[in-house]
């Protein structure tokens, strides 16, 4: 059997990120070529670039650059100063 | 602009014009100014021989958004050094609107025992019979205060924390709908008013009279700059509104420094439960009130008013260092039951921070399990009604570690470490140490830096211009929330200061009243007995490392010795 060329990942939005398109959406579930980077998921979710967030991978920090596999969960979390 | 000064002992009420040597200072400056002119340092700070000063912002008065708090200061009865506690709500700003630029209360308690309302108005200022208001928590004190003097009147009062002398109680502020929830929390401010059998001060200042302005278009012109950053960016103009300090959970859950179960892990499991996220929804579909403001004016409204199960409100706000305090670090992780303690607390007038962490300190010997919101819930009707294990835990984590053989305190100079742990990010960690007031993440947070939080390099640099923003900010009346805008355009605080009183203030301003803020604080602290051992993170939280990241509180002691040095 052929390898998939693909791969689920999914994203999940917190904070003002949640809010698009007057809904909320709390996750987005994503298929990605294999090898995809965690700036590409950024790009496929349309992710407004104003917005700073910090991003964890599986519950930890990450940045973009880092390469994705099957099922990873990434978070992205809108940065406060304070509170 | 005049002081105001009120003797509880002779009932003598005096004004008095400001002394030029207390002109350039508002708020947390003022506080250290006149600390170090009128309170003799060694002094017990419930005794007589103690001073409270009420001071606004230099900035307050002309509804700026964020930008009217109020600065309560005195000698800590927690910490046993200077203390400032800064509040929203009205007070500030009906100070300023009385021309007052500061207000002084003294001696106490009255010969005869009794308790007393302290009444300013434009023509004057008098003690008043407190009567039935004693022993009465905040709501129904707030509710005959406005039946008495109506609702257009600015309150600051204390709760039966306050009246029993807890060392977690605050004075407790009125927001602009009438709720008195606002709080200056933390170092047992509302302790020392107690020990002058002062339950509440009255400003009654309907009328809006702002303070004179030098150069109205420089002011005007600095202000306009200043809503235009805070309704364009996201933090400001959205995420505030929307999630309040709430919003915090999830970050600091990521970064790894969400205190959780008395400070022995850096992530909780259930922080989807507690997030800004989840409060949102439930509270919204409860008919709860987002995008609250607790000042006229204020555009940012991180405040909310949450509603309960019954879709009635059950407390306001529920903030970030709340849930962390009284829902994760006690692995507490349903929002009710974290609301129904910080309802408790606001009507009590106590600090959520150190009562929270006093309460994870009771967990450590089995007085609660981690988890069981329902004891933690019964702990704080014990703090309430003032049993001897309350008044333990209503008396802060330090006393509490102490009474309850307990040494996983966390504290520094006797105050409760809040949201970010220590080792989770170092910067933060090297504030608490530091700091002048105890741990206190309002004097300096660094977790927005773009930087390693687990790496100890670098985070002296990092706390240090964090440590003189902020008492730069908190000098002149600035929300926390609001300082980001500033942060955006450093021109604009000097530009606004300038405008204001005429000056010719450097762009360098802000840092420098820091400094010159933080010096005479230090100096206080050094005159009731400070020393460097005082400036330090619990030693445990040095060998004992945070999960899941591993990591060990190792600043050097060198750097946080010289951190102000320079
Ligand atoms: S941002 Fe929040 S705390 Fe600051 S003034 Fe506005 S409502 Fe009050």
């Amino acid at each position: 059997m052929d390898e998939p060329e693909t791969m689920a990942v999914t994203v999940r939005l917190l904070s003002i990120l949640r809010h698009r398109d007057g809904a909320i959406v709390d996750q987005l579930h994503l298929q990605l070529p294999l090898g995809s980077q965690a700036s590409d998921a950024l790009r496929a979710a349309e992710i407004p670039s104003q917005v700073e967030f910090i991003l964890t991978v599986n519950g930890e920090l990450a940045h973009e650059g880092v390469t994705l596999n099957q099922g990873d969960q990434i978070s992205l979390i809108p940065i406060i100063a304070g509170g | 602009m005049q002081i105001l000064r009120v003797n509880l002992t002779t009932n003598a009420v005096l004004y008095k014009d400001v002394p030029e040597s207390w002109r350039a200072y508002g708020g947390r400056a003022l506080v250290a100014r006149f600390l170090l002119d009128e309170v003799p340092p060694t002094c017990e700070p419930l005794g007589p021989r103690n001073k409270l000063i009420w001071a606004p912002g230099l900035l307050v008065g002309h509804m700026l958004s964020s930008v009217d708090r109020i600065s309560v200061g005195g000698k800590s009865p927690l910490t046993g050094g200077v203390k400032e506690a800064n509040a929203g709500g009205t007070t500030g700003m009906k100070m300023a609107w009385l021309g007052l630029h500061a207000l002084i209360i003294e001696g106490g308690p009255p010969a005869d025992g009794s308790w007393k309302i302290l009444y300013i108005d434009a023509e004057g200022a008098r003690l008043e019979p407190a009567g039935d208001l004693v022993g009465l928590g905040l709501k129904e004190t707030g509710e005959r205060l406005t039946e008495r003097y109506g609702s257009k009147i600015g309150i600051s009062a204390i709760g039966p924390a306050g009246e029993r002398l807890y060392r977690s109680a605050g004075v407790t502020h009125m927001d602009a709908d009438l709720n008195l929830t606002r709080l200056s929390a933390r170092g047992g401010l509302g302790a020392v008013m107690g020990s002058k059998h002062l339950k509440a001060i009255i400003f009654d200042q309907p009328r809006a009279n702002r303070p004179p302005v030098v150069d109205e278009q420089r002011f005007k012109d600095a202000s306009r700059a200043y809503l235009k950053i805070l309704r364009e960016h996201p933090q400001t103009g959205q995420i505030y509104p929307t999630y309040g300090t709430a919003g915090m959970v999830e970050l600091c859950n990521a970064v790894g420094a969400l205190p959780t179960r008395n400070f022995s892990a850096g992530r909780f499991e259930a922080a989807d439960r507690i997030s800004g996220e989840a409060i949102h929804d439930l509270n919204l579909a409860r008919g709860g009130q987002i995008a609250h403001a607790c000042m006229p004016g204020c555009i940012i409204k991180c405040s909310n008013i949450y509603f309960g199960p019954d879709g009635k409100p059950l407390v306001t706000p529920l903030e970030y260092e709340t849930i962390g305090l009284m829902g994760s670090n006690l692995g507490i992780d349903d929002p009710d039951v974290i609301a129904r303690m910080n309802d408790i607390a606001n009507d009590m007038g106590m600090d959520t921070i150190d009562t929270g962490a006093a309460l994870g300190v009771a967990a450590e010997v089995g007085l609660l399990a981690f988890g069981d919101g329902e004891r933690a819930l019964v702990l704080m009707e014990e703090v309430k009604t003032g049993t001897p294990l309350g008044r333990i835990l209503g008396n802060g984590a330090a006393l509490a570690g102490q009474v309850l053989g307990v040494t996983r305190v966390p504290v520094v100079k006797g105050q409760a470490i809040s949201a970010y742990d220590p080792r989770g990010t170092k910067g933060t960690g090297v504030t608490y140490a530091t700091s002048p007031q105890g741990a206190d993440h309002t004097n300096g947070l660094t977790i927005r830096a773009d930087v390693d939080h687990t790496d100890p390099k670098g985070k002296v640099e990092l706390s240090r211009p964090a440590q003189l923003n902020m008492g730069g900010y908190d000098s002149l009346g600035v929300c926390l929330m609001g300082t980001f805008a500033f942060g955006v355009d450093p021109t604009l605080i000097p530009e606004l200061v300038n405008g204001r009183y005429g000056w010719d203030m450097e762009p360098d301003y802000l840092q420098q009243l820091g400094l010159e803020c933080i010096r005479m604080e230090r100096e206080f602290n050094r005159r009731a007995g400070f020393t460097a051992a005082d400036d330090r993170i619990p030693e445990w939280m040095t060998v004992e490392p945070l999960s899941p990241l591993n990591s060990v509180f190792d600043v050097p002691d060198e750097e946080l010795d010289a951190i102000f040095d320079g």
